[in-house]
């Protein structure tokens, strides 16, 4: 029990862990790590039913996805090559989305891989063989996209962190949403997740106009 | 867990050497026009971008390797080096074709 214990602990962390993206963007009490996991668990939940996924599966890959941030901390696409020291220039920087050559994505991916991957070991340190495979393994699927069900949840983090934008920007007018989509539409191909995307389209933008 | 993790990879391993088609490079002639496996680099807005056009099974945005069947994927596909695509819903975004290259097979 008291490994359970340790590791529970730690993993609380992230309910208390604002996500660095609203934070660059000057958001007033920004979702936590934790909020985020716990829409994306439901949402992999309600649509992976609609594509007969493993269901288990994918709720436990959602809730696993980002244990890693306990001690790798959160990311941005602007870390590294476009990050500033100036918290002043943050909310222009971020008003674009980043772009880099292939090599620069493969290197960042490497690097980011490799810290997570590190991060993960050490918090899983004292659960169980078994259990520290399975999560491992969820780990890995996901982030690699080796079956359809770590296909599916890696689309739908973007998808969960692009509803939440939306949320952002109707409460202010100047959240520069732009970012989001651009992303999303380079990122997301499974059908279900694009039919959701039309569905916020439709709910946040078109009754605007 | 494992042996079910690996039973399941074993299965999707199967259906994609039973339904996958390998990408070529096609002829020389068509090699100015995107097409599944093209190399592209893209201006957006004052940037440059570089993607590789690819098949579901084999998409990595965070590589740069974008599917066919992702809104831009499928927008760019047909175009040449000076086309400026644009994917409009629901935010405007022009994609400028630069440059197309395919690896040879």
């Amino acid at each position: 029990m008291r490994e359970f214990l340790i590791f529970l602990i730690e993993v609380g962390k992230l309910k208390r862990t604002p996500r660095k993206g609203w934070v660059l963007r000057g958001i007033k009490n920004p979702e936590t790590i934790a909020a985020h996991t716990f829409r994306m668990a439901i949402m992999s939940w309600l649509l992976g039913k609609e594509k007969k996924l493993n269901i288990n599966k994918v709720i436990k890959m959602s809730l696993i996805h980002d244990l890693c941030e306990v001690y790798a901390g959160d990311t941005t696409p602007y870390d590294n090559k476009f990050f500033s020291e100036n918290k002043k220039q943050w909310k222009e920087i971020t008003k674009k989305w980043p772009r880099f050559s292939k090599k620069e994505k493969e290197k960042n991916f490497q690097r980011k891989y490799k810290k997570e991957n590190k991060a993960l070991k050490k918090l899983l340190l004292n659960l169980s063989p078994a259990l520290k495979k399975e999560i491992r393994n969820l780990w890995i699927d996901y982030e690699k996209g080796s079956t359809k069900e770590g296909k599916f949840v890696h689309q739908l983090d973007r998808v969960e962190n692009l509803l939440q934008a939306l949320e952002y920007r109707e409460k202010d007018k100047q959240f520069a949403i732009e970012p989001w989509w651009i992303q999303i539409e380079e990122l997301v191909d499974d059908p279900i997740l694009l039919k959701f995307m039309k569905a916020l389209d439709k709910k946040f933008h078109k009754k605007r106009n | 867990e494992d042996l079910s993790f690996l039973e399941t990879r074993i299965a999707e391993l199967e259906y994609i050497f039973k339904n996958a088609e390998l990408i070529k490079a096609p002829p020389k002639e068509k090699q100015n026009i995107i097409n599944l496996g093209a190399q592209v680099i893209v201006g957006v807005d004052d940037q440059t971008d570089e993607f590789e056009i690819i098949g579901t099974l084999e998409a990595n945005p965070a590589i740069g390797k974008i599917s066919n069947e992702s809104p831009v994927g499928k927008i760019l596909l047909g175009h040449k080096v000076g086309d400026e695509v644009v994917v409009s819903s629901p935010i405007k975004t022009v994609y400028k074709i630069k440059k197309i290259r395919y690896l040879t097979s």
